[in-house]
């Protein structure tokens, strides 16, 4: 089973369990898949349609699956892209002068389809490696690849959509900013109008397509954003806080959004990202890189950084951020006996290490046997937030 | 229609939609049109007046106008223009992409400053409609051959020549001064040309006492009075009774130019009244006059429009330059140059010399274009190039005046000799040659800054893609 089968049978459970708002979008997804303009026009209508029939769940059930099985023949034709290595950093410094800030070295690989989560204090390098993966910047040292076709410098760096935090403002309808777009990379007349208008419908812009960018909230300037960078078919997107100013679900829906652009069987893109929001860059990303004072702390990761600069191999250590009411002297009396490495009070939640014999039940035995007030726990083994611990 | 226009350009011809040329173009035509009209109305010749140079002051007013819509078509086309920007959002461009729209923008400013063009072409064109060439030429010789026989000025260099005791020669024969043989002719703007042998013609027939030609010319007058309706207090017989007096012709009465002559009592020493009949000469010599010069001078002069591209690449530079750039690139550059200007002006009032003037502009196009190519070719980084850049593009199109100048500065060499018994100046012949060809030099500088920015646009989309620092 290929990785659109896969996907595919994903949503026929998403059809089977009713989840028709995000079966909507993913069947937009694989329109935009098949490059179809017949598909482009059919998907539109079904897309009227929903609109007139909310609520004739039947109804609703049979048209998903017509086209959905209609799509279904159209791809399964296509061939699947074979995932493959878009760009490499080997040893790459960005240094700003002697004395001042300095990135690096920063070891990276990113193949089509992955995301690759950047998180870190603020002012710890995150928009210069960015900055330096889409050119803005060049490298000081090092060796940055990309291993995909270009004719020259530019031609490259349209293939590398950056996104700021603050991005320039649109001026006119956005609509028309997106078809401008559009045309600008060459999509026949025919199938431009079409093309913007399953985008915004995939990212939930219909009604904001006449509104001024200066009435739009930041998540849905985001939202355009991204639009247009769909419409720049980029080898590799690179995305600076996307997060920031986002509620929690805007943000789940986000990171859900670049997952599935991302891991489109057919049109595959690589996505690095920044955040400050650990938990749910984890979840979405295939790789995260950890800046601190411009050094990296890979999680996952493939490429291996220097030991040397390790300060402490605490790989394997078993770390689990809790919030009590205990007192750490109370907390630190209970996990001695169970070898405890570290205990840590970090604004308002404990953080203990433990050595690498110890398991999470174990941890939870400890908690329970001694009836410890506990209002939540997390493993952070695996986590980031660890290096965020000192 | 407008906006389907602009629908079907925006998915066909982004570019297109991007710089609102159908926009842009409408306006120009439209504004064109209107001047043009407002031109051909203002072409009207009025017959009955005196002066028509006093209508320049309403020109002036016109071209002011034009001026004014001008600047605010180009504020209305910038808000439209800037609001996207395919080169700066990194969108993919085809190497001509950049030179197709600097020829935009170059069209939209030609097309928008030359409002001037169209008003006096109209107002030509009007005025070349009265008449063809040939006929306002035979209608001016009348009134110019006709004004020996009204009041004016006399002459004593034209065509008579004066003895030692101060008689006028004419042919052999001896007349007074105030003879009529000795008056001047009237002339106007395109008459020069004729003016010498229709004199000798007039005053032959005069000494040939032809009266039979002299009134002919007053009734041919009397013609022209008739039909354009103007007034006089004469008839054709009473003007040549009056001032016909063969052979010395110098008992006759003086005619007014103008009614106002007659009726604002010019007196003499005896205090008698200057003028008692008048013709409407002022106001035949006024009307034919312009007639005469929209005839003789071309609809657009050659000088005119070469100014009006130069200012048009001008503009397009700053507005291109503008869009490839920054913002503050540009104002920091804007500010280098004024600063470039002082120095310059400094040294060409210290030095007094074209040379180092020229010199000093012509280093900095090749400094700051070895500078911008340099910046290229390293890819370490924008740095300045963005400044250099804008100073390249203000610049370029003075490069080759600057060069043309600087050989022609090198071949001055004037010298004077004397031929046949006059002093002539002469130059070298290459000196003499770029002088001569100086108009021609500007046409071929602007095909060469054309096909200069053509390779230009191509560097300035590989300078885009360099990392900013």
């Amino acid at each position: 089973m290929n990785e659109f089968e896969k996907q595919y049978q994903e949503l026929l459970d998403f059809l089977e369990f009713g989840d028709f708002s995000i079966l909507t979008k993913r069947i937009i997804d694989l329109t935009l898949d098949t490059e179809n303009i017949e598909h482009y026009k059919k998907t539109i209508d079904f897309l009227k349609w929903l609109d007139t029939n909310e609520n004739n769940s039947e109804g609703k059930k049979e048209k998903y699956q017509t086209v959905l099985t209609d799509l279904h023949t159209t791809l399964s034709k296509k061939p699947v892209v074979e995932k493959n290595i878009l760009v490499s950093a080997k040893d790459i410094v960005k240094s700003y002068g002697i004395s001042r800030f300095s990135l690096g070295s920063i070891n990276m690989e990113l193949k089509q389809g992955e995301i690759l989560g950047l998180v870190g204090e603020n002012g710890n390098g995150k928009t210069t490696l960015l900055r330096l993966l889409c050119g803005e910047l060049f490298a000081s040292q090092g060796n940055l690849k990309y291993h995909f076709d270009y004719d020259d410098a530019y031609d490259l760096r349209t293939k590398l959509v950056y996104i700021p935090q603050r991005t320039d403002t649109w001026y006119g309808s956005m609509f028309e900013n997106l078809q401008f777009t559009a045309a600008s990379y060459g999509y026949k007349p025919e199938e431009n109008e079409l093309l913007v208008e399953l985008i915004i419908s995939r990212l939930g812009l219909r009604k904001f397509r006449n509104f001024e960018w200066k009435s739009l909230s930041s998540g849905y300037k985001m939202r355009f954003e991204l639009a247009r960078m769909l419409l720049r078919k980029p080898k590799l997107l690179l995305i600076d806080e996307p997060l920031a100013n986002l509620d929690i679900l805007a943000q789940q829906t986000v990171l859900e959004d670049f997952k599935a652009i991302a891991k489109s069987p057919f049109r595959p893109i690589g996505i690095v990202l920044s955040s400050q929001q650990l938990y749910e860059v984890e979840k979405t990303s295939d790789q995260v890189i950890f800046l601190k004072n411009g050094q990296q702390k890979n999680l996952h990761n493939t490429i291996s950084v220097n030991p040397e600069k390790q300060e402490l191999n605490t790989e394997n250590f078993l770390i689990v951020e809790f919030e009590s009411s205990w007192s750490q002297k109370e907390l630190g009396e209970l996990f001695e006996k169970s070898n405890m490495i570290s205990l840590q009070f970090n604004g308002g939640t404990y953080i203990v290490t433990f050595p690498e014999s110890l398991t999470i039940y174990d941890f939870m035995n400890i908690i329970s046997n001694n009836q410890v007030p506990i209002l939540y726990f997390r493993n952070i083994s695996n986590s980031t937030r660890r290096f965020f611990v000192s | 229609m407008f906006t389907k226009i602009q629908k079907y350009l925006l998915i066909n011809h982004p570019l297109l939609w991007n710089t609102k040329i159908v926009p842009a173009l409408c306006f120009a035509i439209l504004f064109h049109i209107l001047f043009f009209v407002i031109g051909y109305v203002y072409g009207n010749v009025d017959f009955t007046d005196e002066n028509y140079y006093r209508s320049d002051f309403s020109t002036g007013v016109i071209i002011f106008f034009s001026i004014l819509i001008t600047i605010l078509f180009f504020v209305v086309w910038f808000v439209y223009y800037f609001r996207n920007n395919a080169y700066k959002s990194l969108y993919r461009l085809s190497n001509l992409y950049l030179y197709k729209e600097w020829l935009i923008i170059f069209l939209v400013c030609f097309l928008n400053i030359t409002y001037s063009i169209s008003f006096l072409s109209g107002k030509t064109l009007k005025e070349r409609s009265y008449y063809s060439k040939e006929e306002v030429d035979k209608r001016g010789r009348t009134i110019l051959m006709a004004s020996v026989f009204i009041d004016g000025s006399y002459d004593y260099e034209n065509v008579a020549v004066a003895d030692s005791v101060g008689k006028i020669v004419f042919n052999k024969k001896k007349y007074q001064q105030n003879s009529l043989m000795n008056k001047s002719f009237d002339y106007y703007y395109g008459s020069f040309t004729e003016t010498n042998n229709d004199e000798i013609k007039v005053k032959t027939w005069m000494q040939n006492d032809n009266q039979a030609e002299i009134k002919k010319l007053m009734n041919d007058y009397f013609l022209l009075i008739k039909e354009h309706n103007l007034k006089t207090n004469l008839t054709a017989n009473q003007w040549f009774e009056l001032t016909y007096n063969y052979p010395d012709f110098t008992n006759y009465e003086r005619i007014g130019r103008r009614m106002e002559d007659v009726t604002e009592f010019f007196k003499d020493n005896a205090n008698q009244n200057i003028y008692k009949h008048y013709l409407p000469q002022n106001a035949l010599i006024s009307s034919y006059s312009q007639l005469s010069k929209a005839w003789n001078d071309p609809i657009i002069e050659t000088g005119t429009l070469l100014i009006l591209l130069y200012v048009s690449i001008a503009m397009a530079m700053l507005v291109y330059a503008f869009k490839v750039t920054t913002g503050r690139n540009w104002l920091i550059a804007l500010v280098s140059i004024g600063i470039l200007w002082i120095i310059t002006g400094i040294l060409a009032a210290i030095t007094n010399s074209e040379i180092v003037f020229m010199c000093f502009w012509l280093s900095i196009i090749v400094l700051t274009s070895i500078y911008f190519f340099s910046v290229i070719s390293n890819n370490k980084g924008k740095n300045f190039s963005g400044i250099a850049l804008n100073l390249i593009l203000w610049c370029i199109s003075g490069f080759l005046p600057l060069i043309f100048g600087l050989v022609s500065e090198y071949y001055n060499n004037p010298k004077s000799i004397v031929v046949a018994g006059q002093i002539k100046h002469t130059n070298t012949p290459q000196y003499e040659w770029l002088n001569d060809n100086a108009t021609l030099l500007s046409w071929i500088n602007i095909l060469i800054i054309m096909a200069i920015m053509y390779f230009i646009s191509i560097y300035i989309k590989k300078w885009k893609a360099l990392a900013e620092s």
